[in-house]
């Protein structure tokens, strides 16, 4: 049993949401807006912090926290329960970590700004649930470098929870669909619970089926091949 | 118990294994010998359900294995070489852990750790114990999964010649009814319990066969004695397959193949002369 270690979670990957920590400040307070007439900078600014800050953040911290800890996987590749099933099993607590922070984030921000609670809710929950499943595909079925796997996890979530704002075409893909309103000058707001928010968590819960079961056995996996014959 | 038919492995344009066929029984010790990068750790992969062959075909019990390896994974354990682990969980829990994830019962894992000599360690961080303690830590959880099939990557490595003694009784006694695959380049521990060696060169299987089948495939072998200048020019010529420093700082060289000298003496040869012999080729 002479080895390297294998934690269950690296703990330096709660230093990264640090790096935007000055971003979500001044947006908090109301800083560097435009928004539309009869809207407040500050509410635009919790819209932001989180459907997109609180995502990348989740997926920064997840994705990198994740990558390559749990149990050896030439071991957890022989339980019973698929080994891409147990990156959600085995790190239980940093799931409940991350539902307590996405719980309590909307409530603080809503008392700080005065939008309602649901409306900062639905959009940032619905934008964690495809940063966890995107760290969940990344190191569940392909295991790479904790580098590789925050920079995957982070753009496969900036795409879906960012990008569609940035893009005239795409706003009918926004998670929040007030922010989005907002985005192209429009006083009104939208649906909490968007056609957008369904489609996107029923593709992430796809994604997560499909990397499972292709390929359906873990021994045609490559990383974990690779792995296994690392020490000829 | 376990054949593999043509089994050849592929890493894109390395081939790791090449056309193996080996067929291995229901119990009893087999040792899996090869250099570095010889297509042992491949091997014990593929046997152990985490790898799936480029070619050829694996049964289990005689019913050949389509894509799914659930059951050849239920059948072994594997104990790799490095096993990584958390280093703040006692060594007993994470022991009892891996039992429960693979639904193994935990009920030998008491007796296991006095065998292993582990009374009073178990209970100790594995980030706090030596390689060696580490290691028995990790052959307490093979041995106590109790599958059919042992896997066991260079299981003595680390371990002093003590803990090495303990474990080859232990696995003397195991064998009796379950088989046990064991990759090592301790041609000492092949010699005391394999009664099946198999040799793979650079993915080959180069032999298969018992101890007294390779030891009749080693060459003459000869001894002499030598100086240091004399030591590399012995090395050029032919394969030595032995050095002994003696008391007045000259050596004692075991060269295999033709007499190359008339001082040469001719000498039985070991089972290391054989191995060096099988595996020299690639030299």
């Amino acid at each position: 049993m002479a080895g390297a270690e294998r934690r269950g979670f690296r703990p330096g990957a709660l230093a990264l949401p640090l790096c935007v920590s000055p971003l979500a400040l001044g947006w908090a307070l109301g800083a560097y807006g435009t928004p539309p007439p009869g809207v407040s900078p500050a509410a635009v600014g919790v819209h932001r912090i989180m459907v997109w800050l609180v995502p990348l953040c989740v997926a920064a911290v997840v994705g990198y926290g994740t990558a390559r800890t749990g149990t050896d996987p030439r071991v957890a590749a022989t339980a019973r329960l698929d080994l891409r099933w147990q990156w959600w099993t085995g790190h239980l607590p940093v799931l409940a970590g991350v539902a307590s922070a996405a719980l309590a984030a909307p409530w603080s921000l809503s008392v700080l700004s005065g939008e309602p609670y649901a409306a900062l809710l639905v959009p940032e929950l619905a934008g964690v649930v495809v940063a966890l499943c995107a760290a969940a595909i990344v190191n569940g079925r392909f295991a790479p470098s904790p580098g590789a796997a925050l920079g995957a996890t982070v753009i496969v979530t900036g795409i879906v929870a960012v990008v569609p704002y940035l893009l005239p075409f795409a706003h009918g893909l926004a998670l929040d669909a007030t922010l989005a309103n907002w985005a192209r000058g429009e006083a009104t707001r939208g649906d909490q619970l968007s056609p957008a928010v369904l489609c996107w968590l029923a593709l992430a819960g796809s994604a997560v089926v499909a990397a499972r079961f292709l390929p359906r056995d873990v021994s045609r996996l490559r990383w974990l091949t690779m792995e296994a014959s690392t020490d000829d | 118990m376990i054949s593999l038919t043509g089994v050849t492995k592929r890493y894109r344009a390395t081939e790791a294994l090449t056309r193996l066929d080996v067929t291995l029984g229901d119990a009893g010790i087999v040792a899996v010998m090869g250099r570095n990068g010889a297509g042992k750790s491949t091997l014990m992969s593929i046997l152990a359900g985490l790898a799936a062959e480029t070619e050829g075909s694996i049964s289990l019990l005689g019913e050949p294995l389509r894509r799914d390896r659930r059951a050849l994974r239920a059948a072994t354990t594997l104990l790799p070489q490095e096993l990584r682990l958390d280093p703040a969980v006692p060594a007993r829990e994470m022991i009892r852990y891996l039992l429960r994830l693979r639904r193994r019962p935990d009920d030998a894992v008491a007796d296991l750790i006095e065998v292993f000599g582990l009374t009073g360690l178990a209970d100790r961080p594995l980030g706090t114990l030596s390689g060696g303690t580490r290691q028995r830590a990790g052959l307490v959880y093979a041995f106590a999964a109790a599958t059919p099939v042992l896997l066991l990557d260079e299981p003595t490595q680390g371990l002093d010649p003590w803990e090495r003694l303990r474990f080859t009784e232990h696995v003397a006694r195991v064998a009796a009814t379950r088989l046990i695959v064991y990759s090592t380049h301790i041609v000492s521990d092949v010699e005391a319990i394999a009664g099946r060696v198999l040799i793979l060169e650079g993915g080959q299987l180069v032999h298969n066969g018992t101890t007294d089948d390779l030891l009749a495939r080693a060459p003459s072998v000869w001894q002499i004695d030598a100086d240091a200048a004399d030591l590399a020019e012995l090395g050029t010529h032919g394969q030595v397959s032995g050095v002994t420093r003696l008391t007045d700082g000259t050596f004692r060289v075991r060269r295999l193949g033709d007499r190359f000298s008339d001082t040469a003496k001719p000498v039985p040869p070991t089972l290391l002369d054989a191995y060096i012999a099988v595996t020299g080729g690639a030299q």
